[in-house]
């Protein structure tokens, strides 16, 4: 493949990435790493590269208008980002106590339960009343947003405090372990435990994962594992997708983009499994 | 579509605001300056002999005009709008008097440079 024609592939699969991390708060790396692995033969470590500059990519690319619409909850973002950073360190220690065989099983099987979570509430536009955790108060997590698709202001209150920060703890360990599924919890963990609507979940996660990435993205740039020719493409196509995501979500119902996520979830979950499985 | 923000800060002066223009700023020097590289490289690949894996290298690189060392500090630049959106919300929350934000954000931003310092190590 010339490198013009491998260039413009890579754009190309990072414009979709990018727009479909935006939308569903996620990095991007699921499409990424096997993208370019598989079907553009770029070596496992110089894609896991890319991945990390997509993330943070999607992070900043989309947040500038998440956080203009005010559709991002700056203030639940930053006092989640604490668990997530302090839990990646965590996992940056853990990593020689324990096999990741059985963490890729374990939460193989945990996502694949909060996939029916989410099915069963596939339908729900909006959490409704919602009681506010004490804390949440204090801290003044709750807020609102304009909802262009149902054409009126939203406010939410946020529940599960504790619950979603033991969440987003473990996702930053998993980030720290793994190096994938890291925005996925991090849904999860807002439109689960703490009944967020879809859309503030997954923008406040776009807003995070950047956060979370930077750590390990200096240590993959100091060991040169991140190939300037590979990440160059991705780099503009992922700004591109996630600039272009952010115009449609606004629009978009919080059904739909529930929908979008649980294949994904789905398809992480079995993936997870499936590695665990054959060690 | 007018929108039904009277019992909100202006949008001007929030938190939320600062921290969103400080990532514009990041995000469009960055794009211009990894597109730059690029363009550089497509042009003549055998220019970028090597792009740097650290500060300084990249610095002396982009004096050599080298493609690949100015698509890294693109990326570089990337990877500070990460960590300074951080201390952009820590000093915004600070400047509306939200010290308790202004403190988490300070903590994170501690627990990031943490990370990096013992990244370094290994």
């Amino acid at each position: 493949m010339s490198l013009a024609a491998f260039s413009a592939t890579t754009f190309g699969i990072a414009v979709f990435a990018g727009l479909l991390g935006s939308l569903l708060g996620l990095g991007g790396g699921i499409i990424i790493v096997p993208a370019l692995t598989l079907y553009l033969g770029v070596d496992i470590r110089h894609a896991i590269g890319a991945s990390v500059i997509s993330v943070i990519a999607t992070s900043s690319g989309a947040a500038i208008a998440f956080l203009r619409d005010r559709i991002t909850n700056l203030r639940l973002g930053m006092f989640l980002n604490l668990a997530t950073t302090l839990g990646a360190l965590a996992g940056a220690f853990a990593m020689d106590l324990v096999e990741p065989r059985w963490l890729f099983l374990l939460f193989g099987l945990l996502l694949g339960y909060s996939a029916l979570a989410m099915y069963r509430k596939r339908n729900v536009e909006l959490p409704g009343e919602v009681p506010e955790h004490p804390l949440a108060a204090r801290l003044r997590l709750s807020g609102s947003y304009y909802d262009k698709a149902l054409a009126r202001e939203v406010s939410y209150s946020v529940t599960g405090v504790y619950s979603g920060w033991v969440v987003m703890f473990v996702a930053g360990v998993l980030s720290g372990l793994l190096g994938i599924g890291s925005g996925l919890f991090k849904v999860l963990g807002m439109d689960v435990f703490m009944k967020l609507p879809m859309k503030v979940s997954t923008a406040t996660s776009n807003f995070m994962i950047g956060v979370t990435a930077a750590a390990s993205a200096g240590v993959y740039f100091s060991r040169g594992e991140i190939d300037p020719v590979t990440a160059a493409p991705v780099a503009l196509g992922v700004l591109l997708g996630a600039l272009a995501g952010t115009r449609v979500m606004g629009g978009m119902k919080n059904t739909t983009l529930r929908k979008l996520f649980i294949p994904i979830l789905l398809y992480t979950a079995a993936q997870m499994a499936w590695k665990g499985w054959n060690g | 579509m007018a929108r039904p923000d009277a019992n909100r800060p202006a949008p001007g002066r929030s938190a939320e605001w600062w921290t969103g223009q400080s990532l514009r700023i990041g995000v469009i020097l960055s794009a211009v300056l990894v597109a730059a590289g690029f363009l550089l490289f497509l042009f003549r690949p055998a220019a970028t002999a090597g792009a740097g894996a650290n500060v300084a290298a990249v610095a002396a690189g982009v004096l050599r005009l080298d493609p690949g060392a100015i698509i890294n500090l693109g990326l570089l630049v990337l990877i500070g709008t990460s960590v300074f959106r951080v201390a952009a919300a820590a000093l915004a929350f600070g400047v509306e008097g939200d010290y308790a934000y202004a403190v988490i954000c300070t903590l994170v931003l501690l627990v990031l440079l943490v990370s990096f310092a013992l990244g370094k190590g290994e």
